[in-house]
């Protein structure tokens, strides 16, 4: 996606908005669900499409009923997803696994609100799981983060997970 | 329904590092890890009952369903309740109206057991070796193998072209939280897969036979069916004819060998007369 900036935001609310996201991944890789939920803003709309791959010269028409997707969540399923995570019964997160996620490519876009912004950024995620089972998964995020008095809350998340077939036998860890 | 069925949505492929036949064990007849493997799910997206499956399996009823297997290695798991498909969606109500509506024409096409209880039921259907689909949850799956202890799992969302585009929307979006790249009962198959192949890779474990004794001597011929039936979603009688139907194929020297035996026997007649 391609954004014109209005003017660029000013550099406090690049490094608080730089800083939120180092600080969810770190809730993330600590497994501070809680902590995280608390970042997002209560309309939030987190979401991964599937994405076609096609030949450039396919003009066939979009699927009826769209790609569908690998996430499609608003708070309410975003907390299912942990609960079903703590639930204890999550055979696959049990020892936990070794997850670490760098954020990189960061770029603040100014929005025409004062206190909104939106966010590109590119995620790796390391993950090691049964000795020596070893993941690495890239994905490209779009956000919207909206500053909600002292903070700046997540309120809206577009994936590009960038693996047309999945490395990995699930997808437990959020991006 | 006489519409037929298509899939929908991108195809969803995920590596696995497992044995083919494992995965088509746990979907061609293994009811009873669903309460075990998949609790942390149930107790989040359940709606309905599930021929009194649920967390922990505490309240089976055999009566409930049926495992239909023995036809040339193709198998059926089925409950009979004609709704239970939609189980795990966490807002049924315009898929059983759909149901409602069309029940009629499914029995006047299928008659009154298939169109009262199969049609819309929790039904996993395994066409011999690898490809797999259960209308109801809504999915179908060709496992590919990949080399040893590593395959590549396909799957769509699947609906029937009769249904209004709200409801196949509404089963593309339950199939992907449910049984897709990020699914809540799928997530958890993948490490347990991974797991029974990483242990049977041991020295001893290799020496050892499955175990796949569950309700043995149980099953029976039933009016209106083909093949060998055992009551019930929690048996290992498909099990069984799964394994049975891989290693005639791999002890037979030539197609010749493979044996045939209770397929519909409509079609046996019909074979005979020719
Ligand atoms: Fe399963």
């Amino acid at each position: 996606m391609l954004d014109r900036p209005l003017s660029p935001p000013p550099v406090e609310v690049i490094v608080a908005v730089t800083q939120a996201l180092h600080c969810e991944a770190r809730l993330l890789d600590n497994e501070d669900f809680d902590g995280w939920l608390a970042m997002l803003n209560e309309d939030i709309c987190y979401r991964m499409e599937l994405k076609s791959r096609r030949f450039r010269a396919d003009r066939s028409p979009p699927l009826p009923v769209g790609p569908g997707v690998i996430f499609n969540e608003d708070l309410g399923r975003l907390k299912l997803r942990v609960d079903r995570l703590k639930s204890g019964f999550v055979w696959a997160e049990d020892p936990p696994n070794f997850i670490r996620r760098a954020i990189s490519n960061v770029e603040v876009v100014a929005r025409p609100a004062e206190n909104e912004v939106r966010v590109h950024s590119v995620l790796i995620m390391h993950r090691n799981r049964i000795d020596g089972t070893t993941r690495v998964l890239t994905a490209a995020r779009t956000d919207l983060w909206r500053g909600e008095g002292q903070a700046w809350l997540l309120a809206a998340r577009d994936i590009v997970l960038d693996h047309s077939v999945l490395p990995d036998s699930n997808l437990n860890a959020f991006f | 329904m006489p519409g037929g069925s298509a899939l929908l949505g991108e195809t969803q492929k995920m590596v696995l590092g497992t044995n083919w036949k494992l995965p088509v064990e746990n979907v061609c007849g293994d009811g009873y890890h669903l309460g075990w493997a998949h609790a942390g799910a149930m107790s989040a997206v359940q709606s309905m009952d599930l021929t009194g499956l649920n967390v922990g399996n505490s309240g089976v009823d055999l009566d409930g369903g049926l495992s239909v297997a023995g036809m040339n290695g193709h198998m059926v798991l089925s409950a009979l309740d004609g709704v239970s498909g939609y189980a795990f969606y966490p807002d049924p109500k315009p898929i059983l109206e759909y149901l409602e509506a069309n029940r009629q024409t499914v029995i006047d096409r299928l008659g009154e057991v298939r169109g009262k209880q199969v049609w819309g039921a929790q039904v996993n259907i395994t066409i011999f070796p690898n490809l797999q689909l259960l209308p109801g949850l809504n999915w179908f799956r060709v496992y590919h193998p990949k080399g040893p202890g590593q395959i590549e799992q396909w799957t769509w969302a699947m609906a029937e072209n009769d249904m209004l585009e709200a409801v196949k929307t509404q089963i593309l979006e339950n199939q992907c939280l449910t049984v897709g790249l990020a699914g809540l009962f799928d997530n958890d198959d993948g490490d347990n897969l991974a797991a029974c192949t990483e242990q049977s890779r041991g020295w001893r474990t290799a020496q050892m036979d499955v175990y796949t004794n569950m309700a043995l001597g149980r099953s029976g011929k039933r009016e209106g069916f083909p093949g060998d039936i055992a009551a019930g979603l929690v048996s290992e009688h498909n099990q069984r004819y799964f394994y049975r139907r891989w290693q005639e194929h791999m002890m037979a020297e030539t197609w010749a060998e493979v044996p045939t035996y209770n397929i519909n026997s409509l079609t046996a007649q019909e074979a005979e007369h020719a």
